[in-house]
């Protein structure tokens, strides 16, 4: 987590797709402190979306520990603004909404996931860095 | 009835693994949470995934419960589903990544799934979506979802 899943018009070639996904780790990781390693992209083609969208993006992030409501909407626009950039898109061309999870319902890394912030991700974090 | 949804890379499984896997699943599921449960597969293709910005060889489990479920059971029910889809797919278990959500909040996703379709073409994307699932489970046993329509 987060498992952010993008639909997208037609298919973006390797390149982009990559270039995107380095978009949403970077963003993520700058909006959050979380390291890159937590951050998943998952592209679906071929999406009639609504009119005007290329990419419509939909990402669970965690929601507690040290994340408040305006803090995980500002990481929304910051996404929003990073794919429209890294796709050479509008930004009325990019849609993203995010769904908030507590941590402790996911298990990634071989544990389940501590709050955002808290001592028990600092512990973690130091040990996937040894 | 509960839902899972699993996503994983193509050829990571062969049809028949993922028949066992179902079985798998669902027994964890009746054992963990005590209901039976439906499973959906989303084959991902090369190159449509990425972790830290290099391509993925996770696989995702997205596990439906009824709302309210104590803590306790819900990461017994995480650890179970883990160490079976580690132990079934012969990866380790940081290489799979399980959210066990409430339904209320499984319905969120669902929710804006489905409304990032165009209105006018949800009927057909229902409909071609119910004769994929027709199609896979009469050819392969299972339910699979389009990756890519």
């Amino acid at each position: 987590m987060p498992l952010y899943n993008l639909a997208c018009r037609r298919p973006l070639d390797p390149e982009r797709r990559r270039a995107i996904a380095n978009a949403i780790t970077e963003t993520h990781c700058a909006q959050t402190n979380a390291p890159a390693d937590y951050v998943n992209v998952l592209y679906f083609d071929g999406y009639p979306l609504k009119s005007g969208l290329e990419i419509d993006m939909v990402g669970g992030v965690r929601s507690d520990g040290d994340r408040t409501p305006e803090g995980i909407e500002r990481l929304r626009v910051a996404l929003h603004d990073a794919i429209a950039r890294a796709a050479g898109l509008q930004t009325s061309q990019v849609k993203v909404a995010l769904v908030g999870v507590p941590s402790s319902w996911v298990m990634e890394g071989g544990h389940v996931m501590p709050p955002p912030g808290s001592e028990a991700e600092k512990r973690i974090d130091a040990r996937r860095k040894k | 009835m509960g839902t899972i949804v699993c996503t994983f890379h193509a050829g990571a499984i062969a049809r028949d693994g993922v028949r066992r896997l179902e079985a798998a699943l669902r027994r964890v599921y009746r054992d963990e949470l005590g209901q039976s449960a439906r499973v959906f597969w989303y084959e991902l293709p090369a190159g449509q995934a990425f972790t830290a910005g290099q391509p993925s060889d996770f696989t995702y489990l997205l596990v439906e419960v009824a709302d309210g479920l104590e803590n306790a059971r819900r990461e017994r029910a995480l650890h179970a589903f883990a160490n079976e889809l580690a132990t079934s797919m012969q990866v380790a278990i940081d290489r799979v990544m399980v959210t066990v959500a409430d339904h209320s909040v499984f319905a969120r996703f669902l929710g804006a799934y489905r409304e990032r379709i165009r209105p006018r073409s949800r009927p057909w994307f229902l409909a071609t979506t119910v004769l994929g699932l027709l199609r896979s489970r009469r050819r392969d046993g299972y339910l699979a979802l389009r990756t890519n329509l």
